[in-house]
């Protein structure tokens, strides 16, 4: 699951996931949601590998790729597949070249949290909009 | 010690507040606005801020201030030259983020019904910049040249001499500016972006300086065009690239931070040189935007009011709220970063174009969308206690999401059309979220810069239309 949290000026989403994939996967899909403007557009692939020292790292990593895609290609994903490796991530994107609105400017390491938390991966980004 | 009034107007932090902090935390504010900015964390982040090393004489904020990321918004830290550190938090990711003023050669009965269609044309001109519509393209070629000149590479001498640096930060290095921000941005020159981005019609509605405002160019009923724009993706992407940059240096420097969206390096440093060399090209940029959206705004005044009307329209002002700059003050030089904060040079100051020079340099201060927006002018108490600044803007009172839940945008829409105002916007959504009760009141915060000696009221405007992105 992913929710929106309130912050004065910028928006933070938080997931809730099984996996540190899964957390990745659905932070690609709250994003994709957030800055489309319809549910249409031409079919699209794109792939994106990130390094960084940690899962927040890389989460903080993997969302300004996402965003640049948005900004440069107005694509949004639907479907990630997701793999992780030491160091890095790696992800397949299946979406879609659509109408977007730019809102999202990056995705921040303030308060940024990713860990383990009762048997599950929660995850904490605030992104300046 | 503990915290105190150092005056009506200053509220102080000491550095013993905090075993990290070097410096006092202090606040422009009266007790109203304190209580409200003690409803986020602002003051912890301006805290935060305390903590970077080579700070001078305290981290500042603004009546305006509001919680940000690592930094707050709405505030001004200095650091000391040259091994100070360099923080691109500190200016933000919409760097040279800022705000033009434009007045026009005509009064508002002059201009009369005409005004729904010269917002409508103006909508037309200045796209927001989803999407790959109407977008100027430049050559690599012209982009370097834009990174590097700034302001003059598309508009006249007069603009250019009446905007802050002249639309040109020195040291602006192209190759300091990745493919990545390039792609991103390249293709948006001329474009407003969304968020609180706008291009709104106003008129001048009443004159508390009359000799100020004359130099200004400037009179009741006076019809003004205020642009607020910065960096688009281009920004965006220069500060997601050393902020990853500076997080991975932190070790090697000693620099241990209390939040890593604060990530810095010294002013010195291969890091620190090189991201100041890229945020000049950024703020370049920026100007070269505002530039554009103005002519472009002149070509849509020439289409509605004719071709003397667009010759005649005069541009005020051009102010960066976000950017770092070295100055000098007491002899010793400083990188004053200014994130949500706007110059105020006193009158005498020789950065201030010449016309202006024996009354303080021109501010510009939005109120929300919908209420008024102030024209102010640098006071001498701003270079000795906020490092030459003052006040940005209203400052957000209330969250995005907040906001909608208070009012619709169709609704918002209904209301600001029912008090006279026409406006354009691609999205209900967008303009809810920019509701004026989302601000704090203009009013008091430009009553406090006021009162604190940072700058005082030339001109208040009111707004006839307003184009959103």
């Amino acid at each position: 699951m992913h929710e929106w949290r309130e912050h004065t000026a910028e928006i933070e989403l938080f997931v809730r996931a099984a996996t540190p994939e899964e957390v990745f996967r659905e932070a690609a899909e709250a994003f994709g949601r957030l800055v489309e403007l319809a549910a249409e557009g031409e079919p699209a692939r794109r792939r994106v590998a990130v390094e960084g020292r940690d899962y927040a790292s890389l989460l903080v990593g993997f969302l300004d790729e996402l965003i640049y895609l948005a900004d440069t290609d107005s694509f949004v994903p639907d479907e990630t597949h997701v793999e992780l490796v030491d160091g890095g991530v790696s992800a397949a994107l299946e979406g879609r070249v659509t109408e977007i609105q730019p809102i999202v400017k990056a995705a921040t390491y303030h308060q940024l949290e990713f860990r383990e938390e009762d048997g599950a991966w929660e995850a904490r980004v605030v992104l300046d909009v | 010690m503990s915290e105190r009034w150092i005056d009506e107007t200053l509220y102080e932090i000491p550095a013993d507040a905090r075993a990290d902090m070097r410096v006092p935390a202090r606040i422009f504010a009266d007790e109203e606005l304190l209580a409200a900015i003690r409803r986020d964390r602002s003051l912890e982040q301006l805290q935060n801020v305390a903590t970077l090393p080579g700070i001078v004489d305290a981290a500042i904020a603004m009546p305006d201030i509001h919680q940000g990321y690592g930094f707050p918004v709405g505030g001004l830290a200095a650091t000391e030259l040259p091994d100070g550190v360099v923080s691109p938090g500190g200016v933000g990711y919409d760097i040279n983020c800022g705000v033009r003023l434009l007045a026009l050669p005509l009064t508002e009965p002059e201009l009369g019904a005409r005004r729904e269609q010269l917002v409508h044309e103006i909508s037309r001109a200045v796209p927001a910049g989803a999407g790959k519509s109407n977008r100027k393209a430049l050559s690599p070629v012209d982009l370097d040249r834009v990174l590097r000149e700034g302001s003059s590479v598309l508009g006249g001498d007069d603009d250019v001499d009446r905007t802050e640096s002249n639309g040109c930060l020195p040291g602006a290095d192209p190759e300091a500016v990745s493919t990545r921000a390039r792609d991103r941005g390249g293709g948006q020159l001329g474009t407003m972006g969304s968020g609180n981005h706008f291009v709104e019609l106003q008129r001048v509605d009443r004159v508390f300086d009359e000799s100020a405002a004359a130099a200004f160019g400037l009179g009741e009923h006076q019809v003004t065009v205020l642009i607020h724009s910065g960096s688009r993706g281009l920004g965006h992407q220069v500060c997601t690239d050393y902020v990853k940059r500076m997080d991975a240096v932190l070790d090697r420097y000693g620099i241990e931070l209390p939040d890593r969206q604060l990530s810095c390096a010294p002013a010195s440093s291969p890091e620190g040189q090189s991201y100041l060399a890229a945020m000049a090209a950024a703020a370049n940029f920026a100007w070269a935007n505002r530039q554009e959206i103005a002519n472009r705004v002149r070509q849509a005044i020439e289409r509605v009011l004719g071709h003397d009307a667009a010759a005649g329209t005069r541009q005020v002002y051009d102010v960066a709220h976000n950017v770092a700059k070295p100055e000098r003050y007491d002899g010793r030089d400083v990188l004053v970063h200014r994130k949500g904060a706007t110059r105020a040079f006193p009158a005498g100051s020789p950065e201030i174009p010449a016309s202006f020079r024996d009354v303080g340099q021109p501010v510009f201060i939005p109120g929300s969308m919908g209420t008024v927006s102030y024209v102010l002018a640098g006071e001498q108490g701003s270079m000795g206690r906020s490092f030459g600044t003052t006040c940005h803007g209203a400052g957000r009172r209330l969250s995005r999401t907040a906001a909608k839940k208070e009012i619709g945008g169709a609704e918002l829409r209904r209301e600001l059309e029912g008090q006279g105002i026409v406006v354009r916007s691609p999205s209900n959504k967008g303009l809810a979220e920019e509701a004026p009760f989302a601000y704090k009141d203009v009013e008091i915060v430009v009553d406090v810069v006021e009162r604190a000696g940072l700058a005082r009221r030339v001109a208040r405007v009111v707004p006839l239309g307003v184009v959103k992105g």
